[in-house]
């Protein structure tokens, strides 16, 4: 791991404790010796209010790997998460993640973390990641807002 | 005459007294590696020591000449001393290791500070990274080299003085989107990794129990749903299970077949959106499996047939004789499931150097590709691209290693200065064999180099006492960032032990910031503080460069921590647009920021301007009220005028690629 590296997450952190958006949190994990790990954070996404993901705080774990900023970091949602554009492992599929696509070093935490709020209200039907909520995406939506409302319970604020 | 008299002839025989008591550290004992102990020896280094933690394999043969087959599983470090034996004639003391350079218990800082030099022979990155660190702490000077086929590039490097390794950015390998993967390859290598990462592994590989619970946790009414659901995942278990359910191996095989060559390919099909702007995959033709399945007489799966097939891995294989070999290699490794001790807990891993497990990535990933209408690949290739195998050419390794070699004299006085030390890189013109370049000053935004790196001696580590909150202290004391501190804690003066800076110990572990100072009053002990750990400060406000501090302990000292007394932290170079996401590569040198910009304005304005006369002509075709265009001579005018326009412009092009160069020799 590079001075690089270090230096980047130490940047983000600062950054992110400065200035984040409303209803987020996102914070490296805490090691049995009492530090932090920088290189694995929890976050939590809040739904957009008034859409159905609305009042409701979404857990995301975030891993850098040695080569960050290099190479994006892993964004996940808890297995099975009800998204169509969300692995049934919960990985994220979103184009700023993705090394071969959009990702770009200067992509910051507070912009992924934006971004992963967008996608869960605008879902893109043209990168399935999943079959059952894309399927009643596009093809049976009271059913999907059923579900998504019932995943919004669950992880109610 | 003797063996010594050109180099003595070269460099004179006072300089050439001290290569002979040169302690010099060789890292690495592969391609480079051989060649370089080989030149090394011969040119009478006193003492070499030669560290590798890999063991020989039979395909390092081909170009690690110290190696034979008898010496295939042994160490690399070891087995190459005993080899150059016979040619030491100097005497020259080696000492070998087998180990992990970045293993920090077996090689601490005042180990490397031994040697004269350091020759990196890796084949990594972290390696190279890692010995760039040391020889920064240590400002010890290092040669680092690395070939590709027939590319190659020798780099010595000064610490401060000339750019370090990391002030380049380094290409990454390449890692593939699951999406691409999964649903829509579009070349011969996400085909390959499909195969060997996601199929074998998923029929052979480690089971994934796990996925069932997920589903019940998402409630739903709807039944079918959730059949649905259990059954996508419960599919490949299913398959995986086939192993054992099947009547025979062929069936096996075809179940297999069908399965992932045409019903995933029909399901994959169903969405649509995928194939809007995508070709669509044609899933397998089922007559085929057909025509396999009443193979019954074994015509096609002959084993003379399927010998002759894999007797020629250069040859691209029709799709009937990848079925025919991939049929084959499940037929095997179903086999050397059943027949194992324990079959259901038997698992299989993918090695290229398994002729079943691949031949079995070769035909499936070639299969998929043809599905998708992507190249397909022969074995050979495929070899090498799914055992991520860099081609190795003995001839460049040599050529790198001997001009290591050779750049290593100007660390004995050779030059008028050091500094005139040259890069070398294989030339890619067939006029030359290489090219040699000047060093370059390090990068003033490199992340590595712009570090201020210091020792932190600790009398005693397990000291119970020493608490963060005392080397905080000692570090604020010690270390001028003060009056900078005191500026932004204004609002919380009494504090003064609360500074904004962030400090991160080893790899990754956050030990405290302004907002996380749980641990101010534990001891360093147990946050985990060692010999050999780097710690890293950071000033929140960005203005100060970060310090890094290697962690020694020293029971010899007066006081319980030593820090250096540091006057004068340098400031990071300024960032033009504070607050304003970096948007243009860090690397970038921030002065070029002005110059671009006029340059860019100027070249603006003259392109808006050629616009301008663009449209004035393409107006006056296509506007028959214009008078002016039955004029062919103003016309010709206009084109000679453009003309001329372009040649400036041409020119200005030159100018400010001059004005570039100028400003980075400068830098």
């Amino acid at each position: 791991m590079s001075s690089l590296c270090i230096n980047r997450l130490q940047e983000e952190r600062k950054q992110w404790r400065k200035d984040h958006p409303f209803g987020f949190f996102a914070k490296p994990n805490k090691n049995s010796d009492g530090s932090l790990d920088l290189q694995n954070w929890t976050a939590g996404i809040p739904g957009k209010p008034n859409t159905i993901w609305a009042n409701a705080v979404y857990p995301l774990t975030i891993s850098f790997p040695d080569d960050y900023p290099s190479r994006p970091p892993k964004v996940k949602f808890p297995g099975g998460f009800y998204h169509p554009n969300i692995y049934p492992s919960g990985t994220i599929c979103l184009s700023i993640l993705n090394e071969a696509q959009d990702w770009r070093p200067a992509i910051t935490l507070k912009q992924i973390a934006l971004g992963v709020q967008e996608l869960l209200d605008s879902p893109n039907p043209d990168s399935p990641a999943q079959e059952p909520a894309w399927r009643a995406f596009g093809k049976d939506r009271p059913t999907y807002e059923k579900k998504v409302k019932e995943q919004a319970l669950k992880y109610a604020k | 005459m003797a063996r010594d008299s050109y180099i003595q002839q070269i460099i004179g025989a006072e300089k050439y007294e001290q290569i002979k008591y040169a302690k010099v550290l060789l890292v690495g004992a592969g391609g480079i590696g051989c060649e370089l102990l080989k030149d090394l020896i011969l040119m009478g280094f006193g003492e070499i020591h030669i560290v590798d933690l890999d063991t020989i394999d039979l395909s390092n043969l081909n170009r690690q000449f110290l190696f034979r087959k008898k010496d295939i599983k042994k160490s690399k470090a070891f087995t190459a001393i005993k080899a150059v034996n016979k040619f030491k004639y100097d005497h020259t003391k080696l000492v070998p290791y087998m180990a992990s350079i970045m293993d920090s218990d077996t090689f601490n800082l005042a180990w490397f500070d031994q040697f004269h030099l350091i020759f990196n022979a890796l084949d990594n990155k972290d390696a190279r990274s890692f010995i760039n660190r040391i020889c920064l702490f240590l400002k010890k000077p290092f040669i680092e080299s690395g070939t590709t086929g027939f590319f190659g590039q020798v780099v010595p490097i000064f610490p401060y003085e000339s750019e370090c390794y990391d002030c380049t950015i380094k290409e990454t390998p390449k890692s593939f989107p699951v999406c691409t993967i999964r649903s829509t390859p579009s070349q011969p290598v996400h085909c390959i990794h499909w195969a060997k990462n996601f199929l074998f592994a998923q029929l052979f590989g480690e089971i994934n129990v796990s996925a069932n619970n997920d589903v019940k946790t998402l409630g739903s009414d709807n039944k079918e749903e959730i059949n649905t659901l259990i059954n996508e995942q419960n599919e490949l278990i299913n398959l995986r299970n086939s192993i054992f359910d099947s009547n025979s191996s062929l069936e096996f095989a075809l179940n297999i077949i069908k399965k992932i060559f045409i019903d995933d390919i029909n399901k994959l099909l169903k969405i649509d959106d995928l194939w809007k702007t995508r070709k669509r995959p044609i899933p397998l033709d089922i007559s085929l499996v057909k025509l396999l399945e009443n193979d019954r007489k074994r015509v096609l799966l002959k084993q003379s047939n399927i010998d002759e097939i894999l007797s020629n891995f250069q040859k691209l294989w029709s799709l009937n004789e990848n079925l025919i070999v991939l049929i084959y290699s499940l037929i095997n490794l179903r086999k050397r499931i059943l027949n194992s001790n324990n079959p259901r807990s038997f698992i299989i891993d993918f090695d290229k150097d398994d002729e079943d497990t691949l031949n079995f990535a070769a035909s499936s990933a070639n299969i998929r590709s043809i599905i998708f209408d992507i190249p397909v690949k022969s074995k050979f290739d495929i070899k090498q691209i799914a055992g991520n195998i860099i081609p190795a050419i003995a001839t460049t390794n040599a050529m790198m290693a001997g001009f290591s070699a050779l750049q290593s004299l100007n660390n004995f006085n050779v030059l008028q200065h050091y500094l005139e030390s040259k890069i070398v890189f294989t030339s890619i013109e067939s006029k030359s064999m290489t090219n040699p370049s000047q060093l370059f000053p390090g990068s003033k935004t490199c992340a590595s180099c712009t570090v201020l790196r210091e020792l932190l001696k600790i009398k005693d580590i397990d000291n119970e006492k020493l608490t963060l909150r005392v080397l905080l202290k000692k570090i604020l004391n010690n270390i001028n960032y003060k009056k900078h501190f005191k500026d932004s804690t204004n609002e919380d003066d009494q504090d003064n032990n609360k500074p904004e800076i962030s400090i991160v110990i080893g790899k990754n572990r956050l030990i405290y910031d302004i907002e996380f100072d749980d641990n101010l009053d534990r001891s360093l002990k147990s946050l985990g503080f060692k010999e050999n750990q780097i710690l890293t400060i950071k000033d929140d406000d960005d203005i100060k460069t970060e310090i890094e501090l290697y962690i020694l302990e020293d029971k010899t000292l007066s006081n319980d921590i030593y820090i250096p007394k540091i006057d004068n932290v340098p400031e990071k170079p300024k960032k033009k647009k504070p607050k304003v996401e970096p948007d243009t590569n860090p690397n970038e040198p921030i002065t070029f920021d002005d110059e671009d910009d006029d340059e860019n304005k100027k070249q603006d304005e003259d392109i808006l301007e050629d616009t301008d006369d663009f449209i004035t002509i393409l107006d006056d075709g296509d506007e028959p009220d214009s008078s002016q265009l039955n004029n062919t001579m103003l016309q010709e005018d206009i084109s000679a005028m453009n003309e001329k326009r372009k040649i400036e412009d041409h020119e200005l092009d030159h100018q400010t690629k001059k004005i570039k160069i100028d400003l980075s020799l400068d830098d």
